[in-house]
């Protein structure tokens, strides 16, 4: 983090829009999925705690929406890196330092749940602007198409497909720009000096619990409920009796 | 045969399969790129038959992206075939479209529908015990599956040619998804109880509410939620539900 709020933003903006192509574009390794991103981003912005409470929120939360077909979720990706900025963005604001009693972990938990109410709405611009990607890339592929020659036609084609990785992270790394700086901008004039919102913790309880139900209906099995109850009641006897 | 070379090319080239995914033509000319270095391969010596190759490759193809190496390795295999005359040149293209629906099905069902929840649940959980361990339990249960899914695939797409499909199914996945579900069911049970444990911890309120008093309020909550998504409620207007309200109550009273 380097104090300075535009530079800080187009940092994290290039970091998320690389981190996006792993949902669709590349590789697929799930470096992209909310429990790895937030914690990057988090670590990037000045606070990887902050960035692990995004992170395991929205994996929950968003554990059911599967890219099936034609169908493109919602951009997981962009809706942790940009509540994870604007998390972290209201925490430096307030004055909470790393070593500060209250620290970073309880105070991102009361943020979160107003990070994710900014956030939900914005995020749309990022499942635009892969929308817009996919879009140009049937572009990219008559101009494959027509390319494929005497001799040069292996090599023509691995070159047009990785335009389309130029485009899905170009998409990207504008719709971050447009979005982040503004967000943390009025996140930090929002929080400058604000009382540590301590009522926020119920609110996070909530989300998280709304989290488990979304997993455990992405789980999508008939005896769930039944193991999901059972490992609770288990745990919850087991650190009663130790 | 394809040298070592050409079949890393491929290997890595599988990575890419969806770098110019469109509407249109999806998975296509990721597809096409990914196996050209072998067709460069196969037939170095005739450079007309190699672009004739190159072009059918460039029909229509879609599939779960892990399940595109058996079909890579298949595809290789079958154009090696037709070159020698062995079979049908156009053999590939006809299997590649045969395989498209099914394999993507096993992939979706499998992958993101058992394999992806296990490894999240796996992660969060491992984030709550030991912080930033939980991402790197979570990439390293997945891709564990998915590096071995892409690299195996192809070499038995090669090996087998198209009795990878028996292969495929004989590696019985829609039973290990639903087992790998049912973990992901315990762990979640799991993060939840002792979630609430560390919680109360926190907030220093275990005399008020013993853990499994909380846990049972929690059930409940999470029965709710779980009742309006089944009925097709949004997760995005349910956080709104679940936190305004919270919000507001905080503000007005604390």
């Amino acid at each position: 983090m380097s104090g300075n709020l535009l530079f800080d933003a187009i940092f994290i903006s290039f970091a998320g829009a690389l981190l996006s192509l792993d949902r669709t574009a590349a590789f697929q390794t799930m470096a992209g999925r909310p429990l790895v991103s937030a914690p990057i981003i988090g670590y990037l912005a000045g606070s990887v705690q902050a960035g692990l409470v995004v992170g395991v929120t929205l994996e929950l939360l968003l554990m059911g929406d599967l890219p099936v077909g034609t169908y493109v979720p919602s951009h997981e990706t962009g809706l942790a890196v940009l509540a994870t900025a604007v998390t972290v963005a209201a925490i430096n604001a307030m004055g909470i330092r790393p070593f500060n009693p209250v620290g970073y972990v309880y105070t991102s938990m009361a943020i979160v749940p107003l990070a994710l109410i900014v956030s939900l709405p914005v995020a749309r611009a990022y499942r635009f602007a892969d929308t817009l990607a996919r879009r140009f890339n049937a572009l990219i592929f008559h101009l494959a198409e027509r390319s494929i020659g005497a001799q040069s036609g292996a090599i023509n084609l691995v070159k047009f497909n990785l335009y389309g990785l130029v485009v899905f992270f170009a998409a990207l790394w504008a719709a971050f720009l447009l979005t982040v700086f503004p967000l943390m901008l009025i996140t930090r004039s929002l929080f400058s000096g604000a009382v540590f919102p301590r009522f926020l913790h119920s609110a996070f309880a909530g989300t998280i619990l709304l989290g488990v139900a979304s997993a455990l209906t992405a789980v999508g099995t008939s005896r769930k409920e039944l193991v999901f109850f059972a490992a609770g009641a288990l745990a919850s006897i087991l650190m009663t009796v130790i | 045969m394809i040298s070592k070379k050409s079949f890393l090319k491929v290997f890595i080239g599988s990575f890419f399969i969806q770098a110019a995914w469109s509407f249109e033509k999806m998975q296509t000319l990721g597809f096409a790129a990914a196996i050209s270095p072998a067709i460069k391969d196969v037939f170095k010596d005739d450079a007309q038959s190699g672009n004739l190759a190159m072009r059918r490759h460039m029909s229509f193809y879609n599939a779960h992206p892990y399940m595109a190496s058996p079909v890579l390795g298949a595809a290789i295999k079958l154009e090696e075939a037709g070159m020698r005359g062995e079979c049908p040149v156009d053999n590939a293209l006809r299997f590649r479209s045969r395989v498209m629906a099914p394999l993507s099905a096993i992939g979706d069902l499998f992958f993101w529908g058992a394999l992806r929840p296990l490894a999240s649940c796996a992660g969060i959980l491992a984030a709550l015990i030991w912080g930033l361990w939980g991402p790197v339990v979570f990439l390293a249960v997945y891709n564990v599956f998915h590096i071995s899914a892409r690299w195996f695939g192809l070499k038995k797409g090669y090996a087998l040619g198209e009795a990878v499909i028996g292969f495929v199914t004989s590696l019985a996945l829609p039973r290990w998804g639903a087992r790998a579900r049912l973990a992901s069911a315990f762990m979640l049970g799991f993060f939840l109880a002792y979630g609430i444990r560390l919680s109360l911890n926190m907030a220093d309120v275990r005399a008020l509410a013993p853990s499994s008093i909380a846990f049972a309020a929690a059930l409940v909550l999470v029965a709710v939620f779980s009742l309006l998504l089944k009925r097709g409620w949004k997760v995005a207007g349910l956080v709104y539900l679940a936190t305004i309200p919270l919000i507001i109550i905080g503000v007005l009273f604390f």
